[in-house]
């Protein structure tokens, strides 16, 4: 049975976004609420070939997938099913937590006054909050207003942002794990949130 | 309160000015950071004819009647903000001895300092500060880089992270050490052109105009006459310097946070003309916070300019600088609604440039151990 928490968590945004897809869709990729839509390039252009406009808003490679975002050509598409906004969460969620994964790889073979990084208080202390706000998100996913939606998708943000800190210039790379968090703040902004 | 005196204001006034030639090119010097942009620009000729010691410097910019030459942490930390606002990375980008100026004008002695500042007024040069290492971060302490004796010289071994410049760059700054301990913290100036050195532009999230490299140092020869502070002692060069030198730097790289805060704020100001009750408070938080942020950097940078050991409040100031960016720039996404980093590019790129002040000069963590120490030995706060 698919997850695609755990395909997220394994590094591979690609593949959960198409099992989320496929768990949840049987049509085009959904437009969030300002008529936008981001999602693997072949996944799109294929849903979405009637709808795609001819020249993306945005194009993101993130590890071997090529990512496109687009906008609507028609008006007011309809708004995803909410088993969508929560999906997109629960993806975001297993990117996050792959984040932490990386920080932990990282912060274990690096050392700072001969002193492993991962044993200094500071840093114990914000892995102990990423883990905590990743967890309150991964009990919060049933049932959601809007409005407390989208305060989770914030929190995954700002714990996905406290991450980053931790990995320092290598979290900066478009070819490393920061290229993995900027793709998740893109889903929040085209898939959560109101339209301006 | 600290005010600006007239000299100071002058200065914000033009360099606030000359932000929008910078603001034009921004998105595409994001796009394609192999071009240098704005080259022609009045705050890019600002840049190349400053940090460079009034008695080196030729033809220093004069404003209203007041000569500046970047020498002091308050003028580029004012102007910085300013020509952040228009662009970072094209500040970043710009040609002149930036980051080198000061640190030359710390440790060279007078021939080096000369030589110098004479060829960096030589037509559109680019400089680069090698520090930050794949293993140690910016962390000096930790250099791997090594400046071995040979004969008649020196021999320059190592890898260097996240040099800005550096593949454009004639003149480079490289940290190494030359043995064991913090007495063997050294600088050497190298010609990229040399052989043995080799810079690779990295693929960045943001800040993409500064072209941020991986340099490889391999048997680079170094004359002696290009060692900085070899007419100093051990215990006046070495790590006591190059922590000075980093102390009079670092504000102007929370002066960079502050200017994509501002740029981020003045978008909205300028794009989102009616906000709601909730979204007014957010912004006038936001813009509270960015006032008082500037306050604690001016107070940084005057401290720093009595005295470079005061370093304590600068590292606060930049700890609470990129908070304020990161803060200032996802708020006002937010504030367009869903999709607006889709339809408002410059919002999304400096969304994505304020994560890069986070790591310039050592992350927020970082900052705030050192401002720690400043509390503990009663030099900060007390």
């Amino acid at each position: 049975m698919s997850d695609p928490r755990r395909t997220a968590r394994a590094g591979r945004p690609a593949a959960a976004f198409a099992e989320l897809r496929a768990e949840v869709l049987d049509v085009a990729i959904p437009y969030g609420p300002g008529g936008h839509a981001v999602a693997p390039a072949a996944l799109l252009v294929d849903a979405n070939a009637r709808q795609h406009a001819a020249t993306p808003l945005a194009e993101l490679t993130v590890g071997p997938d090529r990512w496109l975002a687009i906008r609507s050509a028609g008006s007011a598409p309809p708004e995803p099913p909410e088993a969508w906004r929560t999906g997109v969460l629960r993806l975001r969620l297993g990117l996050s937590q792959w984040l932490l994964d990386r920080c932990l790889d990282h912060l274990g073979e690096r050392t700072s006054g001969g002193i492993p990084l991962i044993s200094h208080q500071l840093v114990r202390v914000e892995l102990a909050e990423a883990a905590a706000d990743q967890l309150i998100v991964e009990l919060s996913t049933g049932g959601l207003e809007p409005a407390g939606l989208h305060r989770l998708h914030e929190r995954l943000l700002h714990t996905d942002r406290a991450l980053l800190r931790l990995l320092g210039a290598a979290g900066y790379r478009s070819d490393g794990p920061g290229q993995v968090a900027l793709l998740s703040e893109l889903l929040a902004d085209v898939y959560s949130g109101a339209a301006a | 309160m600290i005010e600006l005196d007239d000299r100071l204001a002058t200065l914000r006034r033009h360099t606030r000015a000359w932000s929008d030639d910078l603001r034009a090119h921004a998105l595409d010097a994001d796009r394609e950071p192999g071009t240098p942009r704005a080259l022609d620009s009045a705050a890019v000729s600002y840049l190349r004819r400053t940090t460079i010691p009034p008695q080196f410097n030729d033809d220093p910019p004069v404003l209203d009647g007041h000569r500046f030459d970047g020498m002091t942490a308050i003028e580029r930390v004012v102007a910085g903000e300013e020509l952040a606002r228009g662009d970072a990375g094209t500040l970043l980008a710009a040609p002149g001895p930036a980051l080198c100026g000061v640190l030359v004008s710390r440790l060279g002695d007078s021939e080096q300092q000369e030589g110098f500042f004479a060829r960096a007024q030589e037509g559109t040069l680019w400089t680069a500060f090698a520090l930050t290492e794949p293993t140690g971060g910016s962390d000096a302490g930790r250099l791997a880089t090594t400046l071995a004796a040979t004969g008649d010289g020196h021999r320059l071994d190592g890898t260097k992270r996240y040099v800005g410049n550096a593949a454009r760059a004639r003149v480079a700054a490289v940290f190494a050490r030359n043995g064991p301990g913090p007495l063997s913290v050294t600088a050497v100036l190298v010609d990229t052109t040399d052989p043995g050195y080799a810079a690779t532009p990295l693929p960045m999230i943001g800040l993409r105009a500064a072209q941020l490299c991986a340099v490889t140092l391999d048997g680079v020869a170094v004359a002696e006459r290009d060692v900085l502070g070899r007419h100093l002692s051990a215990s006046a060069a070495g790590m006591w310097a190059a922590t000075q030198t980093f102390n009079q730097l670092r504000p102007g790289v929370a002066a960079i946070g502050l200017g994509i805060a501002r740029a981020a704020l003045d978008y909205v100001s300028a794009n989102r003309r009616s906000l709601r009750c909730a979204e007014r408070i957010r912004v006038d938080g936001l813009e509270a916070d960015l006032h008082a942020a500037r306050r604690l950097l001016y107070a940084a940078a005057y401290a720093v300019d009595a005295n470079p050991r005061n370093g304590h409040a600068g590292s606060a100031a930049k700890a609470r600088a990129a908070a304020v960016a990161e803060d200032a720039t996802l708020a006002a996404l937010a504030l367009f609604g869903a999709g607006a980093r889709l339809e408002h590019p410059l919002l999304d790129k400096l969304a994505r440039d304020a994560r890069g002040v986070e790591f310039m000069e050592g992350t927020r963590n970082i900052q705030r151990l050192n401002a720690s120490q400043g509390v503990i030995n009663g030099r900060f706060g007390r």
